[in-house]
């Protein structure tokens, strides 16, 4: 990075800075030392005394600008390389160059890559080695060969990952709509990553491209939603793109049939015919897909309205809901905040299923194991929808159903949560208080749970939360030194997002729910027991623990549980106790042992802990099965450690689990095996 | 039908146990009640089957109900075999043969 850019950043930093930035922060934004740092503030300084402005440097406060703010936005910093090649966040050039690699048509030169992922030709190969392996976990693959990269997968999911690309990268503020914030618009030195990814796809205004759309959809007769809108903005850009490097979609006969039928279809034929290509049936069945998945799918920014649509994804939720109330035993139908989610979410989801294309879900392994129980039933209940939907197509992908669980959870709290008992939220946007005002309505649209109580800019997080009483901070941009817990989202979140944040949110409310007995003692366990993972975790568990007899090992156990206050320290003697009275019975199974005490020997709370010895002991009349693993574990009463035994039982009876115990070589392998337990 | 899972404390093994045959019922779709109980209150009560660790065959020696006896609390398939072939004849008392 040249001086000029250096001090480019420098200066757009202290510009739209609204507190003092501390000079080791400004060393983390360029990634270089203090005195760097220090060095180019002392010419910016110099720089900016002809324009009238002040740089103020404070030991223990930072720097800022004083002066004429007004006239600051349209400073330049002299022409060259600063609005030529503008710095970004390694993680923003990768996603740049991922960009470039799906948009080529015969692959990218590894030395542009190098130039523009910022790094040596010597080093280039480490970096497509990073993105080569993000794309294998889209089933994309990166081919490399004679001094060129380019990416192998099907139609379908190269466009899908571009669209997750531009849904990750993109924000509302680079399409052009906010003034003064768009593109290369007066407010910014250099083009945000969003901007350039649109370059990439050859837009170079996206104004041009809304207009594109906002005529077809005219010549439609088709009422686009706000949400919508965006939504094909980025399918025109990726459609118009991978066109242009010459590849098309091959979709089945009967999704081409079926996609002509949706009112979506006219739309996406002239949209297809203003962005200048022929609109034949492939494309415009992808274009009418992706269009109504943008519709029901991702942002519609809370004006949706479910009284008005008395449709199919209507219909479609309601049977849904009705199935699976009746599995559980309630009555879901009548849940107005289910049926929307499950409206936004099921019949886009049936159409991914036709289209072949699986929309990723991250939290799937952790939704199963910690909803396993209503993975199942909406498995279950997704049967019910029956062959008119299309579930010949061999079933929703399990993605999707993880989705539709976490729906039935959040409506199964709502059954058990009073409103009033919402998880309360301070909100940080550094994108403008429009943009702010939008996210929190839409969280409360989709998130009943949640509770907006308050807007913050980063540097007052704490004094704003602690005023509102806040449970949790939810920020646009990664926060440090935060003490509350921080939900990390993009300024217009989409439904994937949302799901995983809902996700997110009912783990910390049962975690508060124990942790806070004063603040939400209303709320009982019910939809949500005491499980496995809560109680095992890398603070009882022991890998490498050395015991010279049975006693000793029970020891080793019962310490790990007094030290995370599960029991009081004479439980362990209870425990000894047991073995010396009743029988060496504790020891179930091959090399493992259960020992453990009565509730009112001392135990606190429900806890289990695991213990490794690195040498075997045996119990007295147990001396054929020496034992190497020890569970000890605690209960209050005769029930509120059933969820948690089930689950153990459920480990220990499984021969390959127990190996995996055996030869965990950390105490994270050990935790992957309780995550994989359901809980029933 | 009811059946009893019986270990030194009542809450620990013996949930384990009766978790195990809950599975197998619901596998043979037997109706049944199932229950958990310490040593000491196993002499007392009214069921139609126990199971117990096998190290308290000492314990349960003088007890007038059924008891099946499990060596590996954690091993599915011999709790499996033990018990289903009793499970059967408890449902069909006459016997089929």
């Amino acid at each position: 990075m040249t001086a000029e850019t250096r001090r480019g950043i420098l200066l757009q930093a202290l510009t739209t800075s609204p507190t003092p930035v501390t000079v080791g922060r400004l060393a983390l934004l360029l990634n270089s030392s203090p005195r760097t740092v220090r060095y180019d503030l002392d010419e910016l300084a110099e720089w900016l005394i002809p324009h009238r402005v002040k740089l103020v440097r404070r030991p223990g406060r930072g720097v800022w600008l004083e002066g004429d703010q007004e006239t600051l936005p349209s400073l330049r910093l002299g022409a060259g390389k600063a609005a030529a090649d503008p710095y970004l966040p390694a993680a923003q050039r990768q996603a740049l160059a991922t960009v470039r690699l799906l948009a080529s048509r015969s692959g990218v030169d590894t030395a542009e890559l190098a130039s523009l992922l910022d790094v040596t030709r010597a080093t280039i190969y480490r970096e497509l080695d990073r993105i080569a392996s993000w794309l294998r976990e889209r089933s994309l693959s990166l081919e490399r060969s004679r001094g060129r990269a380019w990416v192998i997968g099907a139609e379908v999911q190269l466009r899908s990952v571009l669209h997750e690309l531009l849904r990750e990268w993109i924000l509302e503020t680079d399409l052009g709509s906010v003034g003064p914030l768009g593109a290369d618009g007066p407010g910014r030195l250099a083009p945000s990553v969003g901007v350039r990814m649109l370059r990439e796809l050859g837009v170079s205004n996206p104004l041009k491209l809304r207009d594109a759309v906002s005529r077809a959809a005219a010549l439609a007769a088709y009422p686009l939603t706000p949400g919508q809108a965006v939504g094909l903005l980025f399918w025109s850009a990726i459609v118009h793109a991978r066109i242009a490097a010459g590849g098309a979609v091959e979709l089945p006969a009967d999704t081409v049939a079926t996609a002509a039928q949706l009112p979506e279809y006219r739309l996406a034929s002239e949209l297809l015919g203003q962005l200048g290509h022929v609109p034949e049936h492939q494309e415009a069945a992808f274009m009418a897909i992706s269009a109504r998945d943008a519709r029901y799918g991702p942002s519609e920014l809370g004006n949706f309205d479910p009284g008005r649509v008395q449709n199919r994804a209507r219909r479609l939720a309601l049977t849904f809901a009705r199935q699976a109330g009746s599995l559980i035993g309630v009555e879901l139908d009548q849940d107005e905040d289910l049926i929307r989610g499950l409206m936004l979410h099921l019949e886009p989801a049936l159409d991914r299923m036709r289209l072949g294309v699986v929309a990723p879900n991250p939290l799937l392994e952790d939704i199963k194991a910690k909803y396993g129980g209503l993975f199942a039933i909406a498995k279950q209940a997704t049967q019910t929808l029956g062959d008119e939907y299309g579930l010949r197509y061999g079933g929703l992908a399990d993605e999707e159903i993880g989705y539709l669980a976490v729906h039935l959870g959040a409506a199964l709290e709502r059954l058990t949560t009073p409103g009033d008992q919402a998880l309360k939220a301070v909100l940080v946007c550094q994108h403008g208080v429009g943009t702010a005002q939008l996210l929190a309505s839409l969280l409360a649209s989709r998130l009943p749970e949640l509770r907006v109580c308050g807007f913050a800019s980063a540097h007052a997080v704490e004094q704003e939360a602690s005023r509102h009483d806040a449970d949790i901070v939810i920020t646009t941009r990664p926060l440090a030194g935060v003490s509350l817990p921080v939900f990390l989202v993009n300024p217009i979140p989409d439904m994937i997002e949302l799901t995983a944040l809902r996700t997110r949110l009912y783990s910390l409310l049962r975690v508060l729910r124990r942790a806070k007995p004063g603040k939400l003692e209303a709320l009982t366990g019910g939809a949500s027991p005491l499980m496995l993972e809560h109680v095992l975790t890398e603070k009882t568990i022991s890998l490498n623990a050395q015991a010279e007899n049975w006693q000793e090992a029970i020891r080793r156990a019962g310490e790990l549980l007094v030290q995370v206050g599960a029991v009081k320290p004479e439980y362990i003697d209870g425990m000894i106790r047991g073995v010396e009275t009743i029988g060496p019975y504790i020891v179930v199974g091959p090399g493992i042992a259960m020992p453990h005490a009565r509730p009112e020997d001392g135990a606190l709370r429900v806890g289990l802990s695991c213990v490794r010895l690195t040498a075997p002991v045996t119990f007295p009349g147990k001396e054929d099965n020496p034992v190497d693993l020890v569970f000890a574990f605690a209960g209050t009463d005769n029930t509120s450690h059933l969820t948690v035994m089930g689950q153990l039982a459920r480990v220990l009876s499984e021969p390959s689990l127990v190996e995996r115990i055996r030869q965990a070589r950390s105490v994270g392998d050990v935790l992957a095996v309780v995550n994989s337990v359901p809980a029933i | 039908m009811k059946i009893l899972t019986v270990c030194g404390m009542g809450f620990g093994t013996s949930l384990m146990l009766k978790m195990f045959i809950q599975d197998l019922l619901k596998e043979m779709n037997i109706k049944a009640e199932t229950d958990v109980s310490d040593l000491g209150s196993v002499k007392g009560s009214q069921v139609d089957l126990v199971v117990a660790p096998a190290d308290m065959k000492g314990h349960l020696a003088d007890l007038k109900t059924r008891v099946i006896y499990i060596d590996n609390l954690i091993d599915k398939s011999e709790i499996r075999s033990k018990v289903v072939p009793l499970l059967k004849q408890l449902q069909n008392p006459v016997g089929g043969g």
